[in-house]
């Protein structure tokens, strides 16, 4: 028996105390999971029906795309919007959103693009850059940038050496958050500067399961439906995109950021309740083992009285 | 008169109204609206005003600011950036704002740094909110007579 009683006494004891961290935690994440729920629900029938409504009011152009928005980028520039979470301690929730990205990395990369990161969330934004460092040996610029930096000038978005961190408040999302965003990265690919847009997040099922997703922002490409009479338009077709469009996109991101975060209170919440478990088994082996450990010790000592006495 | 046909409401966070309604009337892109059953299928973006819809013995408003339309069949759906319902409307708030947009607009020729566009937005804003809780209000009264 390596440890002595009071090692094991100690170890009990700080195992009792994560577990009321984990436990507590748990209760933490599922009360805020509720409500984010909640909001993905009521946001899916906004998104829901504006997807629907784009890829109509899109089927009347009969395959003729002249928005820019629809038409493909002419840059070899893809930009990558990664959503992960600022804090850790949720299971497999950040590294599967960058296992996702770095796949979707060597796709683009095999068809031509080359590919800048935009992460919403400090974890991605830490593997990223300690991939960076390990496989260029040098310490790039780690750039972190507020609403206002990319409102003024978009193309902020794209420095850092193709590696920038945005910092957005994960416990109240907001539209207007995710249409500031929209725009900037609108105005990128009208000016040309990227070719290609996407979104990577943690799709929210359930509590338990969160489905690492990519979705492509630009070119906007709705789902194809066949036209049926076509209505009438107010203001006319090409104009009309012109308002639909941007909400569309706007759409997208807030939908994907809500999704993040109400997969990321899933996933702590997830991985609370395992770690409390896990802490309920190990104290019960330690628990035995302290057993044995102070009956040993017990024995140990009436042999030593027993064969004390009998020596007398 | 049938209440027939289904009225939605959507902003980003919320559904705000899902209701059968007889008739409804917004502002669309080129003026005010109005949607009867059998209306022939029209997508459009909304100004911001007053939505105001009927039921067969009520009727219901709602402030509406920006957002597209689309009305087919029987159905109309408006996806809109934010909206309101009367009852939600402060009144207040909504006389304040409107004084401040007024005062903006009104020094906005001297001064440079005023946004012209977001102060007449904020006055559009604020008078359809007046609007839609003065509208309210008369229905109520109506009603207690």
């Amino acid at each position: 028996m390596p440890a002595s009683l009071k090692d094991l006494r100690t170890r009990i004891k700080s195992t009792k105390n994560t577990q009321q961290i984990t436990k507590a935690m748990k209760l933490v994440s599922a009360a805020k999971l509720g409500r984010a729920q909640h909001q993905v629900f009521e946001s899916r029938q906004y998104s829901r029906n504006l997807d629907a409504l784009v890829s109509r009011v899109v089927s009347y152009l009969h395959g003729n795309l002249n928005h820019p928005l629809l038409q493909e980028g002419t840059s070899k520039m893809a930009c990558l919007v990664v959503i992960s979470s600022d804090r850790g301690l949720c299971g497999g929730y950040n590294s599967s959103v960058v296992k996702q990205t770095t796949r979707l990395k060597e796709e683009l990369d095999q068809q031509g693009f080359s590919t800048k990161i935009v992460c919403l969330g400090k974890k991605a934004f830490q593997v990223f850059a300690r991939m960076r460092r390990l496989s260029q040996n040098k310490f790039g610029e780690a750039k972190v940038l507020t609403e206002a930096d990319y409102m003024t000038n978009p193309s902020e978005l794209l420095s850092g050496d193709g590696l920038v961190q945005v910092s957005l408040s994960f416990e109240k999302p907001t539209f207007e958050m995710a249409r500031s965003l929209a725009t900037a990265f609108e105005q990128l690919y009208s000016e040309g500067k990227i070719g290609k847009l996407c979104v990577v997040f943690n799709q929210f099922q359930s509590a338990m399961t969160q489905i690492p997703t990519s979705k492509n922002i630009f070119p906007v490409n709705p789902e194809h439906v066949v036209s049926t009479a076509e209505p009438t338009f107010e203001p006319e077709l090409l104009d009309l995109l012109d308002s639909l469009l941007p909400r569309f996109v706007a759409s997208k991101i807030f939908q994907s950021l809500l999704e993040a975060v109400a997969s990321e209170h899933g996933a702590r919440m997830t991985a609370m309740d395992n770690a409390t478990r896990n802490g309920k088994e190990m104290e019960r082996r330690l628990q035995i083992t302290y057993q044995r450990a102070r009956q040993a010790a017990i024995t140990r000592e009436l042999i030593e009285i027993i064969s004390g006495a009998e020596a007398v | 008169m049938t209440e027939s046909l289904r009225l939605e409401v959507f902003s980003p966070v919320h559904r705000i109204l899902s209701e059968a309604v007889s008739s409804v009337y917004f502002t669309g892109d080129s003026g005010v609206i109005g949607v009867f059953p059998g209306h022939a299928p029209l997508v459009t973006t909304l100004k911001t005003g007053v939505l105001v819809y009927a039921q067969q013995n009520t009727s219901g408003f709602l402030l509406i600011a920006g957002g597209v339309a689309e009305v087919t069949g029987d159905k109309v759906i408006l996806l809109v950036d934010v909206a309101e319902t009367a009852e939600q409307i402060d009144t207040n708030r909504a006389q304040n704002a409107l004084e401040r947009a007024n005062q903006r607009l009104s020094s906005s020729a001297s001064d440079e740094s005023i946004d012209k566009v977001r102060a007449l937005f904020a006055q559009q804003k604020a008078q359809a909110r007046l609007e839609a809780a003065q509208l309210y209000v008369n229905r109520k009264k109506s009603e207690h007579h």
